[in-house]
């Protein structure tokens, strides 16, 4: 444990050196970006083996606060290293080099030299083309992005949804506060309107990961209690959401499905009938969803989870009969969303 | 041998010539009008100039060097930091190995190591800011925040966005509705999947990642027929300067598909027996390694191609035994490939000299293979030709 920890200490001091514009980063040469590159890559192997050992990763963490102390002394403008940032630390070397003017230009141009995957006979090949590659995935990747019609929520939403959902069972299978579980949600998954749909898909696939395992049963679990919980992510999903995607997730979870269906009725209530338009329009907080479009929601989600049919009917019926079990269009939405759904 | 390097210095590339101020003009409204539009929008345009592209980079390299000095080329090409800026975040361009190549290089060469002016100074200045920018920038800050808070490095999300991106791309080449095994020819894909991909993949080309995509596309039954290719799609396969990681049967799609490529691959064969003097125990393994006999007796229309070339070749180096040997080997290894594709119908081929030599022979029970490999040649004359010599 003593060697690791002074392996971490020196690490740190690296990532130090590399951000800071003195002399020292000028003599870099490739043969010192690569050990420096391979010292980030311990730093990441320290976080894989001490993630879930709350010991081991407490006197790592002590660690780097005695580190940091000590290097916040020693370099003006020094970025703490968190534990948390460990796994990342090969970027941040990359960070901190790129924007280092001292980082001479051939070294640099090693980082920017073409990747050969295939080839086994240069040295330094971890280093060789890191930029590159990163640009060319970048690039790709929005190259590709306007033909994200092939899945229901898109290739970045999945693997989102893959990240927060690993994330969520290492959370909740620390045995640490579900606080601090849901915090993550809040930093995450609630950053601004702009951002609603996006999260939505994220949600979305976070529940749609295949749950093969007892953890992620309880994080899909976590996940939707935290879903109920926030009304204005579940009225954005119901209302922006595809219907086939709102199918699969009413059949994947029964509390999505049980969900969607109060949400559903919670907006059909507040929709009020306007004798100009002779429609029933939505009002107040509900999200602007026609009637038809309401009717429709219903019925896939009846398709759905034919089981939810009976029961949700007879409870129709009942709110139609506390109406005034009136059969003319326009006295009751409930009524008349039934007999939409009869036809 | 002078007269072998006729057809080869067809590849040869000729000098380039300089820039000249309209060049410059033009990729620099290109330039303007790609970053106006927006990727998708502009996405056919800058496809259909990728390779133009390739070619003016290499000048704007070639004239670097000339000129030597920053400042110097600052003053001839005022507006080459502002052209090669842009283009820097064009994703079309700096998708493929090739033009992010040579983009990287036109910067490389515009750094001074030693600065003596303000303008070498700042042009430095810039260059290490562009790269900084392209590398470390995250244009996603929702993405940007989750990485941060689960604690994934930027290379590896990205790297698993591409990889599944590309996975869906295939599984939607495989759902088409054109049946695998189909053998009717009347039976066309009614979708447009294999259209719309190539066209989506025309600057991945030589991006390593998509070759899964490229393959499939390649291997499809649907893409027999040439129209199912995007147009750009195959001049770019025809074009690119990388070689392409692809296995056989993609790279016979290739071959069947671009004259050119087919034409290089045997050239490149001869060049490689004659540079490096292959010992005869080793000729066949380097044709087999080609690929080029199976191909051919995959297709015909293949196999009548390399035999022109062949026939042309024989006719400038005539005498010359290792060219000889060459066709003799690729000969007897393309008649074993046809034998194990059509084990029944046992073929002679003939394939003769000016000097009516006869190289190798077979004998063929089915005429209709014999028409198809040598539609020119009247049976009357083929028939004694397909008689072994006796002795």
């Amino acid at each position: 444990m003593e060697a690791v920890l002074k392996n971490v200490a020196s690490a740190v001091e690296l990532l130090a050196v590399a951000a800071h514009t003195s002399d020292a980063v000028s003599q870099w040469d490739e043969k010192t970006l690569s050990r420096a590159f391979h010292w980030a890559r311990y730093c990441e192997y320290v976080y894989t083996r001490f993630h879930t050992n709350s010991a081991g990763r407490r006197v790592v963490e002590k660690q780097l606060q005695h580190t940091n102390a000590r290097l916040r002394d020693a370099f003006t403008d020094y970025r703490e290293v968190s534990f948390m940032d460990l796994p990342r630390c090969e970027h941040l070397l990359l960070l901190a080099l790129l924007s280092n003017p001292q980082l001479p230009i051939s070294t640099m141009k090693i980082l920017f030299g073409k990747k050969d995957v295939t080839s086994r006979h240069y040295d330094y090949k971890e280093v060789t083309g890191l930029c590159s590659h990163l640009i060319q995935c970048k690039s790709a990747c929005k190259v590709l992005r306007p033909f994200s019609g092939l899945s229901a929520v898109g290739a970045d939403a999945e693997v989102q949804g893959e990240m927060l959902m690993k994330r969520l069972d290492a959370l909740l299978s620390q045995g640490s506060d579900p606080q601090q579980a849901e915090h993550f949600l809040h930093s995450v998954l609630l950053l601004s309107e702009e951002a609603a749909h996006h999260s939505c898909l994220v949600i979305t696939a976070a529940l749609l990961t295949a749950s093969d395992s007892g953890t992620q049963t309880s994080s899909h679990s976590f996940l939707l209690n935290w879903l109920q919980k926030e009304h204005g992510v579940l009225q954005h999903m119901g209302s922006t959401l595809p219907s086939a995607v709102l199918k699969d997730l009413a059949r994947a979870h029964g509390k999505f499905r049980d969900a969607y269906f109060s949400a559903l009725k919670k907006w059909a209530s507040e929709m009020k009938y306007s004798l100009n338009d002779g429609e029933w329009l939505p009002e107040g907080t509900a999200p602007s969803l026609s009637f038809q479009e309401m009717v429709e929601h219903f019925s896939d989600l009846f398709d759905a989870c034919p089981s939810l049919r009976r029961n949700a009917e007879d409870e129709l019926l009942a709110l139609k009969i506390l109406d005034g079990d009136f059969d003319a269009r326009g006295l009751s939405v409930w009524g008349d969303i039934l007999s939409e759904l009869k036809k | 041998m002078t007269e072998l390097q006729q057809p080869l210095s067809q590849l040869q590339e000729t000098s380039e010539p300089l820039l000249n101020a309209q060049k410059v003009q033009f990729w620099l409204d290109k330039a303007v009008a790609w970053d106006r539009a927006g990727g998708a929008h502009a996405q056919k345009d800058i496809c259909r100039h990728l390779r133009g592209l390739t070619d003016f980079l290499k000048q704007v390299l070639a004239q670097i060097s000339n000129i030597g000095s920053t400042a110097e080329t600052v003053k001839e090409l005022p507006f080459l930091g502002q052209i090669l800026g842009r283009l820097c975040w064009n994703p079309y361009v700096t998708v493929g190995d090739t033009n992010r190549g040579l983009l990287l290089q036109c910067l490389w060469g515009l750094y001074s190591e030693n600065p003596t002016n303000a303008v070498e100074r700042k042009a430095n200045q810039w260059i290490r800011k562009v790269l900084c920018r392209l590398a470390a920038e995250e244009d996603n800050p929702a993405a940007e925040i989750l990485m941060k808070n689960t604690c994934v490095p930027p290379k590896e999300y990205h790297l698993r966005v591409l990889k599944k991106m590309i996975k869906q791309h295939q599984e939607n080449i495989g759902k088409t509705c054109c049946p695998k095994k189909s053998t009717d020819p009347s039976c066309r894909c009614s979708c447009d999947v294999i259209q719309t991909t190539s066209e989506a993949f025309v600057p991945l080309i030589d991006c390593p990642e998509a070759s899964p995509v490229i393959c499939s596309l390649l291997q499809h039954p649907g893409t027999s027929f040439i129209d199912a290719l995007s147009e750009d799609f195959l001049d770019a396969l025809n074009s690119t300067d990388s070689s392409l990681a692809l296995d056989e049967t993609a790279l016979v799609s290739v071959w069947y598909h671009s004259l050119p490529r087919l034409e290089e691959a045997v050239l490149d064969l001869l060049k490689s027996v004659i540079s490096t003097g292959s010992a005869p125990q080793n000729l066949e393994q380097q044709v087999l390694k080609t690929q080029l006999p199976k191909a051919c007796a995959q297709h015909c229309s293949m196999f009548l191609v390399v035999n022109d070339i062949f026939r042309s070749i024989l006719r400038q180096a005539e005498g010359n035994l290792v060219v000889q040997s060459v066709i003799q080997t690729f000969t007897r290894c393309f008649l074993k490939e046809l034998e194990e594709l059509e084990p029944r119908a046992k073929t002679y081929i003939c394939t003769f000299t000016m000097n009516n030599n006869l190289l190798s022979t077979g004998k063929s029970q089915t005429s209709t293979s014999l028409k198809a490999f040598f539609p020119q040649s009247p049976p009357s004359l083929l028939v004694p030709l397909l008689t072994l010599p006796s002795g």
